[in-house]
Parts: structure tokens; sequence; C-alpha cells
């Protein structure tokens, strides 16, 4: 079971506003719910009233109201227009504040704070939890604060309503708690809650009682959510909060400047702080705002879109000058500031490889740049392909083939030995399907990688009883540690036959013991010759 | 130790199948993500947090070591990924055989403890080869940088053998294409037995290889032993911190079918 708190400061876009105008504090003013039009193009006349000071209140200014209303009941009325972004601004930074008090904190609608209450009996208790948070909340200008805690988000939420500065649900005791208490405040549409009080459903705890089958049934989605909140089952839980990530820099000049290459070269250094802050956070600018200040006026401010996000300075610097050298400046200045006021997290996929046997396929210039270079420079065998060939010879049981020809060959299949191009005509397709039929995929590959020798180093060999025991190789003895029974392969007779014993060993110098090595030892039978053919690394 | 490996992978494990039931959510997806994750939790859980793009990687052991083995293990699934995977092999000494179906996400010899993956979409594991004459270092160079230019690969393996080296001067400007591009770097490399970690410059991190001698896979078939396959030792390196871990490899015995039903005809010898 969790303990979660409920802050909540009333009228807290008003308090916002007070604090950012302390005058506002002894004058009666209302917020006009307006948002979308700048303040100086509210139209009075139609604006109506969002939230009023207690000031307003009392001179029985009411929410809702129009603005010509207010102002006719109360004749010294001022107003100011919602700022929603600056009340998420300033619940970021009480959300902040509040890590102090418990880890996970989160803020719901304005003036309504979530945080965990869990484990706090042996810190001093709720009580002291609710006497901290409404302490640390006065220091930064909230004095009005309300506390509820419960067991779940709804009923803390609910709590906090209360009379008193803060109220304490014990726990399990969420039910019990919200029983007598009116149905206004589950945020139910009007319609439902008066077809409920119509009903003589008036409390939630005769919400609590209808059975949910018939609640379903009867009202919809929306009751049942609303008795789930009363009976306890609410996902509502405060979280970690994650702080904001801020990429700037500023300059300021002793002197003014207003030449481009001096404002440039100011720009560069700019950029490469803000590569470094945002490479380290692993992120890219989508899009920046610039703006020059001249004593502390701004006169130029311009947002520029990315085509696509960036954190290179400089290919920042060439579209800032860009920018600057279409909208000129108009005057001189003595600082600037560069804000990424959008950015995203870098991605690092790289372009799709797709080979086309077509040359003349879409293919994208990037990739036919690399291809040609690699054909100009080193030929076309220097960039291959593995295709497995189907030989029993390990030598010819898989071949390189280029990578303008892979896709034809696998296209092809290959039982053509009439192909008229070389590697085509020497290869067999392998049958998968009939391999993973009878031992499954994983016999489709086996064993440690080769490293192939290129002239089979030949090495003498010592027998014991009939048995490997050292061989000279590197001019040293290596005695044989392991060794298994010999691979006899024998074949392509038609072509350049061969009669060979394949012998994998674990060798170790006779007298540097500790440093093995895994080695493809061969006796060609043929030219009676022993030899290794490989290491296995 | 070992119970808390097996713990990791089971969590790995357990991650992947919430990954599938809810996507985006439980695992980090490689291919937009800075670290490429290797589906071995100790690489990708422990001081490293896998490959990094956009930096160096030093592969490095002795001739015979295992490392290709576990590089080879990687490929695949990063090919089962949908991730592309270039490698350099600058003296021509892989076999087309062990590499064939490495872009099926299928690659013999695989570490126990990885996580096994589902290839839905493959990748590309393209190789560059015969590079003769000469030049071959600087030609090996150029490609690593017009590779990295390129901006198609997500990892790029340079296979330097025991010869070549990386100095100061190309690892400033290899790092240079690799700021501006999204691939990482892996520097193949053969160490001899007497070289005390010699290691490159520039690089972000280092996996050193060796066998261990103490633990060896043997396989006993019908007439005896058919495979040997050690353990091998691991030491991870990375900003002065280091970490041991021990790879226990597991692959059957190879075996060789005949699955085309063409059978050559003998009747016309090669004169």
């Amino acid at each position: 079971m969790s303990r979660i708190a409920c802050l909540r400061i009333p009228k807290f876009q008003i308090v916002v506003h007070q604090k950012r105008e302390p005058e506002l504090k002894k004058k009666a003013f209302v917020l006009l719910a307006d948002e979308q039009k700048p303040a100086d193009k509210v139209n009075l006349s139609r604006a109506r009233v969002f939230m009023c000071s207690d000031s307003a209140s009392k001179k029985y200014v009411v929410a809702g109201m129009k603005w010509t209303e207010a102002r006719a009941t109360c004749a010294n009325l001022t107003w100011r227009q919602c700022d929603v972004k600056s009340y998420r601004e300033e619940q970021k930074n009480i959300v902040n504040e509040l890590v102090v008090c418990s880890p996970r904190v989160s803020a719901r609608e304005p003036g309504i704070f979530l945080l965990d209450a869990e484990g706090l009996q042996r810190l001093g208790g709720e009580g002291k939890l609710c006497r901290d948070l409404l302490k640390l909340v006065s220091k930064f200008g909230y004095t009005n604060g309300q506390i509820g805690v419960a067991d779940s988000a709804f009923a803390a939420m609910v709590a906090s309503r209360s009379k008193n500065r803060w109220h304490i649900v014990p726990p399990g005791r969420d039910l019990e708690f919200l029983k007598p208490l009116s149905i206004s405040h589950l945020s139910l549409d009007i319609d439902l809650q008066d077809v409920f009080i119509d009903l003589g459903i008036k409390s939630m705890g005769h919400l609590a009682q209808i059975p949910a089958d018939n609640m379903a049934e009867r009202f919809g989605s929306a009751a049942v959510n609303a008795q789930q909140l009363v009976l306890g089952f609410d996902k509502v839980q405060p979280s970690v909060p994650v702080r904001d990530k801020k990429f700037d820099a500023s300059v300021e000049i002793d002197g003014p400047i207003e030449s481009l290459n001096q404002t440039v070269f100011l720009l560069k250094s700019m950029l490469d702080h803000l590569q470094r802050q945002l490479q380290h956070e692993g992120y890219c600018a989508e899009e920046l705002l610039i703006q020059f200040f001249n004593d502390d006026e701004l006169f130029y401010e311009r947002p520029v879109k990315l085509v696509r996000p960036s954190s290179s300075s400089t290919f920042l610097l060439q579209v800032l000058r860009l920018t600057i050298e279409a909208h000129p400046l108009s005057r001189e200045f003595t600082s600037i500031k560069l804000t990424v006021t959008r950015f995203c997290k870098e991605l690092f996929e790289q372009t799709k490889t797709e080979v086309d046997p077509d040359l003349n396929a879409n293919t994208s210039e990037q990739q036919t740049n690399l291809l040609q270079k690699f054909l100009t420079r080193l030929g076309e065998n220097s960039l291959v392909r593995a295709i497995a060939n189907d030989q029993h010879s390990p030598d010819v049981a898989g071949i390189w083939v280029p990578v303008f020809q892979t896709n034809q060959v696998v296209a092809k299949a290959v039982p053509s030995l009439n192909a008229d191009n070389n590697v085509v005509k020497n290869s067999v397709a392998v049958d998968t399907n009939y391999i993973e039929s009878k031992i499954g995929k994983r016999g489709l590959a086996s064993g440690l990688v080769l490293k192939q020798i290129p002239n089979a180093v030949p090495v003498f060999v010592e027998f014991n009883n009939g048995a490997l025991h050292a061989i000279a190789y590197q001019g040293k003895w290596h005695q044989i540690v392991k060794i298994t029974t010999s691979e006899c392969l024998s074949g392509l007779w038609w072509d350049d036959q061969f009669q060979k014993s394949y012998y994998v060993a674990l060798i170790e110098p006779k007298y540097e013991p500790g440093v093995c090595t895994l080695v493809l030892l061969v006796r060609d039978h043929m030219r009676k010759t022993w030899s290794i053919e490989g290491i296995y690394d | 130790m070992p119970q808390f490996y097996m713990n990791q992978q089971s969590v790995t494990l357990l991650k992947e199948q919430f990954e599938q039931l809810f996507p985006g959510k439980w695992l980090v997806d490689s291919r937009t993500h800075k670290n490429i994750q290797t589906g071995i939790p100790e690489i990708d859980f422990g001081i490293l947090h896998g490959i990094s793009r956009k930096r160096i990687t030093e592969w490095s052991g002795t001739f015979s070591s295992g490392k290709t083995s576990v590089l080879r293990a990687i490929v695949a699934r990063w090919c089962a990924a949908n991730m592309q995977v270039v490698y350099i092999d600058t003296f021509d000494r892989l076999r087309a055989s062990d590499w064939a179906f490495v872009e099926s996400g299928y690659s013999g010899a695989v570490p126990l403890n990885m996580v096994p993956s589902t290839v839905e979409e493959p990748g590309r594991f393209w190789v560059v080869r015969n590079l003769k004459g000469p030049k071959i270092e600087h030609d090996a160079l150029w490609s690593v940088e017009q590779l990295i230019r390129s901006g198609m690969f997500d990892i790029l393996i340079f296979d330097l053998g025991g010869n070549l080296s990386i100095s100061s001067k190309i690892a400033a400007r290899l790092q240079r294409s690799l700021e501006k591009s999204r691939t990482a770097l892996i520097l193949l490399k053969d160490e001899d037995f007497e070289s005390n970690a010699n290691s490159s410059w520039g690089c972000h991190s280092r996996f050193s290889f060796g066998w261990s001698s103490s633990s060896i896979h043997c396989e006993i078939g019908l007439s005896g032993l058919v495979s040997i396959i050690p353990s091998i030792k691991t030491e991870m390196w990375k900003e002065g911190m280091t970490k041991n871990i021990e790879v226990n490899i597991q692959s059957h015995v190879s075996n060789c079918l005949f699955t085309h039903p063409q059978i050559p005809d003998r009747r016309t010898p090669k004169a």
C-alpha cells in the first residue's frame, strides 16, 4: 500500500502574478481567459474572468463573469492575462525544490503537487512531512498551501481541500474518509452528476455501493472510472522529476561591434561551446534562437529552424551566417545570446546499404560514391561478401563474392554451372532448408574462426608410440597437448585433386609452457607432407 | 562469481522477453544508441556499457587467443539486429566458409552466456580484401577512412595483424573522422607472446584475450576426440578501470553434408 501526499496551493495562478508584481497584492485583480491572443490584443468586451484575487472576491467578483460585468461590480478592478507558460515554469521550479522532502514529486494541475509519502515512520512521520512542506513552500511566497495525505492520489487530493492546513487519512481508511463526501469532488460530466443527484446518489459512499456491472451498463466508462477512484484504484503516482536541459551561450563585449566577420568570429566560439554541451549530453539542435542586445536592449531576435537536427558547429555556423546575411543587423551590438530552443536525442542510425545488381538502380549517392572509390582504387574484388558454397572441403566451402555480384549469386541460386561469371561458375548454392531440417540451424556454421596462413607452413612431426607427439613450428618444438582424430577428405579429382587429413591440435612450446596455440595441422597424402594451414583465433 | 553472471544473464533474458511484449521500454536499440550492445552481459553492463560509437576500441590478443571467434559471434548478433558491419581483412586471412552465415545470425562457436537473438531484418557484413602490393598499409588506412566517412556502417573492424600499428598521428586522424560519423571502430590486433600489452594510440576501451589453459572443453566422438574448444580469458579496460572475465564457448562438431542433389559429372575429367 502506498502513501501519497498532495500539496494544494489555492489560486496558484493569482499567487504567481502577485509574486511577479508585488503591487498586485493590495489590489483587486482578475485573470482573463483569452490566452490565444497577446496582452495588447485582448478583446475586453468579450473576455471572461478566469480567476480572481481574494480582494476581488470580497467585492463580489466571481469566475465566469464577463470583464465588463466584473468592472461594473468593482470599479478599481485591474486585469492580467493568463500566462500558462509562466505557470508551468513556476510549477517546475517548485517541483525541483520539493525534491528535498521526497524523491518522487509530480506536478498535476496548476497548484497541485503529488509527493511520495512512503516510509516516513522513522523520519518523524507524515505530520513532519506536512510541516516541512508548508515551511518550504512558504519560503517561496506560497503561504496558503494545504496538504492531504492518503493511500491514493485521489483521496489525498480530496483531503487537501479540508479546512485544516493538513489532513492525514489513516492508512487503509480512504473509503471511510471519502464515503460521506459529495460526488462533486469527482470531476464528472455535469449531466452525469445531475443524473446521479436525481437518482439520490449524492455521496461517494452511495456511488461505491452500486455494483460495477450495473454501473458500466447504465452510466458508461466515466462513471466506472469515478467509482474506481472512490474504491481506491487510482493509478496516478508521483514520479522522479526530470530536470530540464538548457543549452545556451552568451557573450558580452566591451565595445560595440557591427561587422559581420567579427560577429561570425564570436558566434564560432559560442557554437563550439554549445557543440560540446550538446555532444556531452547526446543531443542535437533542432531550432536555435539568436538574440542581439545593445546595452541590455534587445533589438534583434530570430529563430532559426534547421532542416535536420545537428550538433556540428561548422554546419550551425554556416546557417547562422546565412541568417544574418539575409536579415542584416540594423545597428551595432554589445552582447549576443544563442539559445537552443528545440533539441532532440542524437540518433546513431546509419544509412541503409542495399546493393542492387543493376548499377542504374536507385542507390544512395553516398553508397555509389563509396563503391566507385573502391572499384577505382582497389579493384572489383576489394569489397566482398562471404557466400556459402556446397563443398565438403573447408577451403572451398565458402567463396568471396564482390558486392556488386552478390545479389546475382543469391538470385540465381546457382545450380547453373554455365553462368558467365567466373565466381558464380564455381559455386554451388547450399540448401539451407535441408540442413535445418536434418540437424537444425546450428548445422549451418560450426567451430572457431580459422585464420589462414597464405602459404601453408611445413612442419616436422614427431611420433611417439604411433601417435603425434610434437611438431617443429617457427623454429621451436611444440608439444601437442590435445589433438582431434583426423578428418580425412579427398575430392575434386576432376579439377585439382586433393587427399588430406585434417587435425585440430592444441600445441604448447616445449620450453615456454602456458602459451597455447590452436592450429589446423594437415597431412597431405599426395605430397606426403605435414603443414599448418591456419590458426584458430 | 559464476552465480552472479548467471543472474545477469537471466535479467538480460527477462528484459528481452519483456521487450517483445512491450517494445521500446526494456532494451536499448543499439541501432540508434550511442553504445552498441554485444549480447554478452559482462560487456554490456559492466564498466564498458557495450562498444562506443565514434570511438576506437582495441580488440587484442595473441595470434591464437579466441578474439576473432568472440568477435564473430558478436558480429552475427549485430547483423541479426539489422546493423551494418564491415571488416578490413588486411592480410586476407579469413576463410569465407566461417563467415558465410554471419548475416543470417549464425556464427558457429558462441559464448555460453550470450543472450540469444532473433533475426527479423538482417544487416550486411562486408569484407575488404585483396589489398596487395607494397602500399598495403596505406590502402588499408585509406579504406578505413573512406568507410567511416561513408556513414553507412555501424561497426568497422580493422585487422591490424601483428605488423601494423596505429601511430598518434593516424589515431588523431581516425578520431576526427569518427567524430563526424556514427561508426564504432574496432582495431583487431595480434600481439606477440612477449609483448606487455602494447596498446594502440587513442583507444577509448580495450579488450585483451587469451586461451584459458585450465578450462578446455573437448568433445568425444565415436573414434576419439572430435573438437577442442578452450575457454577464453578476457581483460576489459576503460579509463584506468579493468575487469577480468572468462568466456566459455559452445559449438557443435562440424558436419559436412552434401546438400546439393546434383552429382558432378565424373565422365569428363580435366586433362
